[in-house]
């Protein structure tokens, strides 16, 4: 008998020759799959102009017009509306390369939150298990894939961001935590109020040491100028300004917050399992988080799946991989019902793409899609909230709800489709639309199925 | 009992011709340019080795590469063109030639790359070496039936006085991420076939209902949107419309698909890899 000569490699190293391949397919899973979930709305005419459109809109006013430039969504400049300084670094590229690089871009940025996570568990010797589990309930959050999946959010971009600074503000790394923190500055108020919270963790960590002060003080000279400088209402983000607590009611939003939810539902069952309760003081952020989040006055950040509760999620995680470290090792039987959770989840996301109460899918997108092309791009163009990402980086796009009736610019284009019902557009602008096709005060450029476009003498 | 060893028991498998490569971050980047070095020269020589024994004593030798992409365009042309009217922009032979060429290319790189570690067992157990480069180099071995495909398809063009546009010029950069999904799916399946051998037979099956829901033969244009969004989700799909649009019509009729084939290539590439590192250290046990 003859022996084999094949010689055994060694382990450990295989995961250098393979450059860690398995994670980095884990976040292009993310990455693929929310992709084309995102075109496939868009391209189904499901993507709206409040969300996509605006940062499209935003994105050619700055090409073309400079920084000053003024929305034609919203009155006012088009930077303070946000604040978001690393919008117009972005400008060039996806005016050249197109919507597709705003939504890879997304996606991509969101799903590299995957390895900070991974990392702070590694660091606080949570099982690798464990880990892996904590990042893909990381990526699949719905309330991460919710504002992911409804078009383009430069705050999404917080939630990555967020997660790095916390790694790093624990391993005592300054640059890095700093030059997050700067980031972070640059993606729309609400994400420096999360800043404020992270500043807040730095405090708890190093106590009141220059490294907490710089992290300090970069956040409020940041709110400082954006409240004195350029207007934005830092303000009306926080809470309570007249008291209106409103709750968002529906079985998707019941759904989206027992995700909420879910961490501390873990913490709590952790505690039981083992006969021993450990609050991590982490929870607090959370908490403060969910406060401003319920109680604000703005009906659109009181729903679970507004953007700005994507920027909840690293602090949730943050405690929840404490916790994990505390009552380490899980059960079998605990990842499997995070997996059945995780995979229910999915079902969920699903089931609400066809059946969204926001989102209402036009029958006849073959007809808008002639309809687009026959719009001339550079006239002012009205058209509703949904058909408006199709009229591609252009800063002549103006929502239908801001059709002045007593002035309509001359040479400007309305496309209407008379079979959707926007909840953005007031009745008061259909009914003139109505009497409007049927007078001949304007020329009708084309028709077919309902979709009209009008263009103004 | 004789023991024979043609390398010794004392030596490290690092420090071996085609040993495991140095570990990353020790600042040994010229030990890893070395090792990679010699992987790719090995993924030549083994890709080289591929065609030769492939046309060796074949009658016809390398003109296979050119009589399988007429025949098929031949046989196709005349069901779809002229039994059943498929109409296209361009002559529908040259519409229907571009996406059997490149078709073929993704089709053949994953069926050899299917039995290539299977199909090696007797070099596998003679020495160590990267198993990733047997399905590496299998793939890129159809290289040589690629460009002679590409060939006629060229020639097809000046006989039916097709315009093409110098946006043609984008091709090898569109053929780049073909490659790469090609090599995540043949990694994938490669892996697969030396647990369960049927991975070989079932991929027939799978490529041919794959080729269906692509548009290899029949335009996506006049289609639905919401069916002609699905067809182009499939990232074959979009990378073979993109190909057709940069030589036919000079821009990218739907560019926001190529951000998912992008997306889905960079995936499916990883996943090979991982899918395959996981299943390396079984193959010689089962073989």
């Amino acid at each position: 008998m003859t022996d084999s000569v094949w010689i055994r490699p060694e382990t450990e190293y295989r995961s250098e020759q393979y450059f860690g391949a398995a994670m980095w397919s884990r976040i292009f899973a993310y990455v693929a799959v929310v992709v084309s979930a995102q075109i496939l709305r868009w391209s189904l005419y499901v993507s709206h102009g409040f969300d996509l459109g605006f940062y499209q809109q935003a994105l050619a006013a700055w090409v073309h017009h400079g920084f000053g430039a003024q929305s034609t969504y919203f009155p006012g400049n088009v930077l303070g509306h946000n604040g978001a300084w690393l919008m117009p670094l972005i400008a060039y590229p996806a005016t050249w390369l197109g919507t597709g690089f705003l939504f890879l871009m997304e996606s991509f940025v969101m799903a590299l939150g995957y390895i900070p996570i991974v990392r702070m568990a590694r660091l606080w010797e949570v099982t690798p298990n464990q880990a892996r589990l904590l990042g893909v309930f990381y990526l699949l959050s719905p309330l991460l894939i919710a504002g992911n999946l409804y078009d383009f959010h430069i705050s999404m971009l917080a939630a990555p961001i967020l997660l790095w600074s916390l790694a790093s503000a624990w391993e005592s790394r300054l640059w890095p935590f700093t030059a997050a923190l700067i980031l972070l500055t640059g993606l729309g108020i609400h994400a420096v109020l999360a800043g404020v919270l992270l500043a807040a963790v730095v405090i708890t960590k190093h106590g009141l040491k220059p490294f907490s002060w710089l992290a300090l003080g970069v956040v409020v000279l940041w709110i400082g100028l954006l409240h004195h400088f350029l207007g934005t209402p830092v303000t009306a983000g926080i809470l309570l300004r007249d008291v209106g607590v409103q709750f968002h009611l529906s079985a998707r939003s019941g759904l989206y917050s027992l995700w909420v939810f879910m961490p501390w539902l873990l913490w709590i069952g952790m505690g039981w399992r083992h006969s021993r309760f450990y609050a991590s003081p982490y929870w607090i952020f959370p908490l403060l988080d969910l406060a401003a989040h319920l109680l604000s006055n703005n009906l659109a950040q009181t729903s679970p799946f507004d953007q700005t509760s994507a920027l909840m999620v690293p602090f949730l995680l943050w405690a929840a991989i404490d916790t994990a470290r505390h009552y380490k090792p899980w059960p079998r039987s605990g990842h499997l019902v995070i997996t059945v959770a995780l995979v229910g989840m999915l079902g969920v996301m699903a089931f609400d793409f066809y059946h969204s109460a926001w989102r209402v899918r036009p029958h006849n997108a073959q007809a808008l899609t002639m309809a687009v092309s026959h719009v001339a791009r550079h006239h002012w163009i009205y058209a509703q909230n949904n058909v408006l990402p199709h009229l591609g980086m252009t800063a002549h796009a103006i929502p239908l709800s801001r059709l002045d009736l007593r002035h309509i610019p001359p040479g400007a284009e309305i496309l209407w489709d008379t079979q959707f019902e926007g909840h953005t557009t007031p009745p008061a602008v259909y009914a003139y639309l109505a009497n409007l096709v049927h007078s001949h005060r304007v020329k009708i450029v084309f028709q077919t199925a309902g979709v009209y476009v009008l263009q103004t003498p | 009992m004789k023991v024979s060893k043609s390398v010794h028991v004392e030596e490290s498998p690092r420090d071996h011709f085609l040993g495991t490569a140095p570990k990353a971050g020790t600042g040994n980047w010229r030990a890893m340019r070395r090792q990679w070095g010699l992987w790719a020269e090995l993924t030549r020589n083994l890709a080289v080795r591929d065609v030769e024994t492939r046309y060796k004593h074949s009658m016809l030798g390398l003109y296979w590469a050119i009589v399988n992409p007429l025949v098929t365009a031949a046989i196709f042309g005349f069901v779809f063109g002229v039994i059943f009217h498929v109409s296209s922009k361009i002559p529908y032979v040259v519409f229907m030639l571009t996406g059997i060429t490149f078709w073929n290319f993704f089709v053949n790189g994953v069926m050899s790359a299917v039995g290539s570690i299977s199909g090696n067992a007797a070099l596998l157990a003679k020495i160590y070496f990267p198993r990733i480069v047997l399905p590496t180099a299998s793939v890129l071995a159809r290289f040589i039936d690629f460009f002679f495909s590409l060939l006629v398809l060229i020639v097809f063009i000046f006989i039916y006085h097709t315009p093409i546009y110098w946006t043609s010029l984008w091709i090898p950069v569109i053929l780049v991420l073909q490659v790469f999904f090609t090599l995540g799916i043949g990694y994938l399946v490669a892996a697969l076939n030396v647990l369960y051998r049927d991975v070989n037979q079932l991929m027939g099956l799978i490529l041919l209902v794959w080729m269906y829901f692509s548009p290899v033969m029949y335009p996506v244009t006049n289609l639905k949107p919401s069916l002609r969004s699905i067809l182009l989700m499939n990232p074959m799909g979009s990378l073979l419309q993109m190909e057709r649009d940069v030589i036919f019509t000079g821009h990218l009729q739907y560019p926001l698909f190529a951000w998912v084939a992008l997306a889905w290539t960079a995936f499916v590439f990883l996943a090979g890899i991982s899918l395959f590192r996981r299943i390396e250290p079984l193959f010689a046990e089962v073989m």
